[in-house]
């Protein structure tokens, strides 16, 4: 009896757990499915792991943007020096579906005219 | 003073390294979760031993080796955890989970050091059964360490 309790316990943990990570940042889950552009001024670059983002200033407010992962991002030719702060900034990915949540995933980047593609296979060209 | 202390640590060679070898962190990364598989799994055996939870082995010898594991996996977590934090250490002062996971531990440590110092620690030690007081310092340590855990996780979510 009380092992099946303690057993429910670490199972009901886990749940949670793997719940709360199909939501997290990895993945596209917790993003909405429509592919959108969104313009911005870089505030701030952060290239390196867990996850490399940007921080932009647009009209909407402040929003944090999401790269690829850090192997995905480099691949992607987006590596320290490519950015400074105050560059303007396109971005086409994919707002969280949380309207609250200003964070949108990346799947392009694009600054003075050069692309940075972090998920070549998922971009939709207009 | 202390917050350009750790600030600071963003600034060391090591830091540098972490955020541009595409294998240091998640090996750094893996180790801290090695030192939290230890942590956790000696305090909750021990914990469930004190309360009762668990019957097996006795406790005057679980106890000292429950403590022995937790502390090592602790020292484990500290050090790979001040490494990965020293990767952005801004981000991470802004962090409300991170910062909240910091109390905890903190609360968790003062249980602990309490713990030790008690009496009914010693008697436990000696073969005497575990008192009331020390299975609600046990129920203390589960609820505070798990919620470490919790907290610890919901870093990158916030």
């Amino acid at each position: 009896m009380r092992i099946t309790a303690i057993t429910l316990c670490g199972a009901l943990v886990s749940l949670l757990l793997w719940v709360s990570s199909a939501s997290a940042h990895h993945g596209w889950a917790w993003a909405e499915d429509e592919q959108v552009e969104m313009t911005g001024t870089i505030t701030e670059v952060f290239i390196g792991p867990p996850h490399p983002r940007l921080m932009i200033d647009t009209d909407e407010g402040p929003w944090q943007v999401d790269l690829g992962n850090p192997r995905q991002t480099r691949e992607a030719g987006f590596v320290e020096g490519e950015a400074e702060v105050g560059d303007e900034v396109l971005i086409r990915g994919h707002r969280s579906a949380d309207s609250d949540e200003n964070i949108i995933k990346a799947v392009r980047a694009t600054i003075n005219g050069k692309h940075y593609t972090f998920y070549p296979g998922l971009l939709q060209e207009d | 003073m202390l917050e350009g202390l750790l600030l600071s640590l963003g600034d060391t060679t090591l830091a540098s390294a972490l955020r541009q070898s595409s294998i240091a962190y998640p090996l750094v990364s893996s180790a801290h979760i090695f030192g939290i598989g230890l942590l956790a799994g000696g305090i909750v055996i021990l914990d469930l031993r004190l309360l009762g939870a668990i019957r097996r082995g006795s406790l005057s010898e679980l106890a000292p080796l429950m403590s022995l594991v937790a502390a090592v996996g602790l020292a484990l977590a500290i050090v790979t955890g001040t490494l990965l934090f020293s990767v952005q250490p801004a981000h991470y002062l802004d962090n409300s989970a991170f910062l909240l996971k910091q109390l905890l531990i903190s609360l968790g440590l003062l249980n602990t050091l309490l713990v030790h110092r008690l009496p009914q620690w010693r008697a436990v030690l000696a073969g005497q059964p575990a008192a009331p007081l020390l299975k609600l310092t046990a129920v203390l340590s589960l609820v505070l360490w798990l919620a470490v855990l919790l907290a610890g996780r919901w870093i990158a979510f916030v």
